[in-house]
């Protein structure tokens, strides 16, 4: 017999017997689950957030903001510096000759409304309520109207995003919700491919300019660049502008700053603490694996004088490793798949004080990647007590 | 022989299983310890925060302004102290990486309400007679190498001065101490006077209002009374303590603090597992030879006993070498993690809750094993061998 044949009867053997040294080896495994199931919430929550930070919109847009503004939060801009920055030729312009460019208001909201119960709720969290006009819709190819119709302009209708109601189902089209003093109309939900504009409520520019005494002035500009390799150039030329003081980048890079922010706190602590469980695991499965030779060293032996080679032993006690490490990665990512893939989580981005919802959606990538890990855990834990295996000395052992 | 030397001897009967476990039980303390810390400054100010105090902001949300005679309209209220007002700068030095936490405060009694900044009498009677003035946080002095006296240009992305600028000059007047590791070091305060004569527009408006109370007790009634008093007017207030408020804007820290204690406990827990399963595997080991020693006329309390100390120097050996570990890291990485996660350190309480918690684990460990020893029968387990 070869040694992968010989490798293969004996693994069969060591599975038949396993049942025997579950309990045993259970500790290891929960271990290893712990392990799996952190690291998996780990890569879940940094991949939810990012996602919905990055699926933002087309490459050619360009934010403008206040110089030294990190959100749209934080910066002032007036309809004069919009002016200057629409005359540019380097924008995209129609037939009519008028710049794509879109000025929005951002603002925070404390919202409340009347639950299915008729119970008043007030949320201690803010949400974000931005101010459009009618070109900002061409900067969201993906936008749509899933139930309802668009806000009138003129009157307090806003639309809010697919995020917000899939958290709170109460808010359906026609409901009112109050923010501050005044009441607001639901008048419909909308869908942008699950990007972070989803987090927000949606009105007209104007309506938010005077419910919040803002005058006429704006937080930031979206303008559609005909070639976004101009970006250098004219970020230049606006910067020598005396008239600006005002601070270009690409929507792109906007979002992903955020998203390296909000994700920080998770990948600093989780993936740490991940890699120290990881070894206290493989300590586990070390001492699990030793004790499971020691309990069969004569079983081992005998195997070794009948003939079996000293590597396909060496295997089957890998394999044995490796399947204690398969169960202990389920017992981690299968409760955790069960009972969270699919949520809806919500944060707080602090950059700009508002809600920011995300999907926590357990990829078969991450499930591998989570799994990958405990399988390493089990095959680092179960080497050395393979190798131990591999050079027991018959005699000793049978005469034990 | 004396019990220790017995205990001694057995634990180290086999070494690889007592090394492996003893490494298992520092890898969960030295966990334990490095996430008390992290805990520690992610939730240091919600903690540290002054249960006397209230903050009082727009309804709608924190970047509303609020008109300044609301404070006189709080202060006469009954069981309320003192009430300063704050408005958000939102300053930067330079450039939008060196944001900076600006706020224009109530010069006259600011510090008065937040005494928690520390600043020596005659430099905040400079800072209040200085126009100009900021007080800034003893971390930004150092990280800027800024004395008193110095010129600061700072600026704002969100409010312009008469000139039609964003940038704003100032004078370093003051500094302040916070105490040790609170990580609020970095903070810059002006004359609200200066900022209101300044900008270009929303005179007589402020951010936020803070409200000493009297007495504890009368927490909820002044909330309640501030609240009412405004609900009313053009601008609506919404009032918590200031502990809801922190923590309502630190949120995600707070929801990491809770997860990190979910991690500990599943961490403990197989922790747990594991040293129980080893003990109960040496008992099982040694089943003859207690039988044997019972024979020879040791008591099972001793033997127990012995089980007992055996767990315990387990545990001990790894707890303290995990926490010291631990607090080599912690003061190692202080520094480099000062900026994103600052007030990171450990409270000498914990080394108690590490001692409390290896006696305690040592006990639970010992309950099977003990319960083995009691019920070992000296003629079976003998005689069964033969």
């Amino acid at each position: 017999m070869s040694n992968l044949q010989q490798a293969r009867s004996l693994t069969v053997i060591n599975f038949k017997s396993f049942p025997q040294r579950f309990v045993a080896s259970f500790v290891s495994m929960l271990s290893i689950g712990c392990v799996a199931a952190v690291i998996l919430s780990v890569l879940t929550m940094t991949e939810g957030m990012m996602k919905t930070l990055q699926r933002t919109g087309l490459d050619n847009t360009v934010l403008v903001m206040r110089a030294g503004a990190i959100s749209e939060l934080q910066s002032v801009m007036f309809p004069v510096e919009m002016n200057i920055l629409a005359n540019n030729q380097k924008v995209i312009k129609n037939n009519q000759g008028q710049a794509q460019v879109s000025a929005e208001m951002f603002v925070n909201a404390q919202m409340s409304y009347v639950t299915a119960k008729g119970k008043f709720e007030q949320e201690s969290k803010s949400l974000a309520l931005r101010g459009i006009s009618s070109a900002t819709s061409l900067f969201r190819p993906n936008f749509r109207l899933v139930r309802g119709e668009m806000f009138a302009t003129g009157v307090r209708q806003l639309i809010i995003g697919q995020a917000i109601a899939r958290r709170k189902p109460e808010l359906t089209v026609g409901k009112y919700i109050t923010l501050g003093g005044a009441q607001w109309q639901i008048s419909g939900i909308f869908s942008d491919s699950n990007s972070v504009f989803e987090s927000e409520l949606w009105a007209d520019i104007g309506m938010v300019q005077s419910d919040y005494r803002r005058g006429n002035t704006i937080q930031s500009v979206r303008l559609a660049l005909k070639d976004i390799n101009d970006l250098p150039a004219l970020e230049k030329e606006w910067q020598e502008d005396p008239r600006l003081n005002i601070r270009v980048l690409t929507e792109k890079q906007f979002f992903a700053d955020q998203a390296s922010s909000l994700t920080r706190l998770i990948r600093w602590l989780g993936f740490p603490i991940a890699i120290v469980m990881a070894l206290g695991a493989m300590v586990a499965a070390l001492n699990t694996m030793y004790a499971a030779i020691a309990s069969r060293s004569k079983e081992i032996a005998t195997h070794k004088a009948i003939g079996f080679s000293p590597l396909a032993i060496s295997i089957s006690i890998l394999c044995e490793a490796l399947l204690i490490a398969f169960i202990g990665g389920l017992f981690g990512i299968l409760p955790l798949y069960l009972a969270f893939d699919g949520w809806t989580a919500a944060t707080q981005n602090a950059s700009n004080l508002s809600q920011m919802m995300f999907n926590f959606d357990i990829s078969l990538l991450l499930i591998v990647k989570a799994m990958s890990l405990a399988l390493c855990i089990g095959l680092l834990g179960g080497l050395l007590p393979a190798i131990k295996a591999m050079n027991l000395p018959v005699t000793e052992a049978l005469r034990d | 022989m004396n019990i220790l030397t017995l205990v001694w001897r057995n634990s180290f009967r086999k070494k690889m299983r007592f090394w492996l476990t003893c490494i298992s039980v520092m890898v969960a303390f030295f966990l334990f310890t490095t996430l008390s810390g992290v805990n520690h400054a992610l939730t240091s100010n919600v903690s540290n925060s002054n249960q006397y105090r209230l903050i009082t902001s727009h309804k709608v949300s924190m970047t509303q302004s609020l008109p300044i005679n609301y404070q006189q309209k709080i202060a006469a209220l009954s069981n309320v102290k003192r009430v300063t007002y704050a408005s958000w700068f939102g300053g930067y030095f330079k450039n939008e990486k060196n944001q900076l936490a600006v706020t224009a405060v109530d010069h006259t009694n600011y510090f008065d309400v937040f005494d928690e900044y520390e600043i020596p009498k005659d430099q905040l009677i400079n800072w209040q007679k200085t126009r100009t003035g900021i007080v800034i946080g003893q971390g930004l002095a150092q990280k800027y190498g800024w004395k008193i006296g110095d010129k600061v240009p700072l600026s704002s992305s969100i409010w312009m001065n008469k000139n039609g600028s964003f940038n704003w000059s100032f004078t370093v007047s003051a500094i302040y101490q916070t105490e040790t590791n609170s990580g609020d070091s970095k903070k810059v305060f002006f004359q609200h006077a200066y900022f209101d004569k300044g900008r270009a527009y929303a005179q007589n408006s402020m951010s936020w209002l803070s409200t000493e109370i009297k007495k504890q007790k009368h927490v909820d009634d002044v909330i309640h009374d501030i609240d009412s008093l405004f609900e009313h007017a053009n601008n609506p207030t919404r009032t918590t303590t200031e502990q809801v408020f922190i923590k309502e804007q630190a949120q995600q820290f707070v929801d990491m603090a809770m997860v990190i204690n979910l991690v500990v406990i599943a961490v403990f827990f197989t922790l747990l597992l594991i040293v129980c399963n080893t003990m109960i595997q040496t008992i099982r080991e040694r089943k003859n030879e207690s039988a044997m020693m019972k024979a020879l006329g040791f008591s099972s309390t001793r033997l127990i006993q012995g089980i007992y100390f055996e767990s315990l120097l387990l545990l001990g050996l790894g707890a303290t070498a995990g926490s010291v570990l631990a607090s080599l890291l912690i003061t190692f990485v202080r520094q480099s993690v000062n900026d994103f996660l600052p007030g990171i350190t450990i409270e000498p309480s914990h080394y108690l809750t590490v001692f409390a918690l290896v006696n305690i684990s040592a006990a639970f460990c010992s309950v099977f094993p003990a319960f083995a020893i009691k019920h070992i029968v000296i003629s079976e387990t003998l005689g069964g061998k033969a």
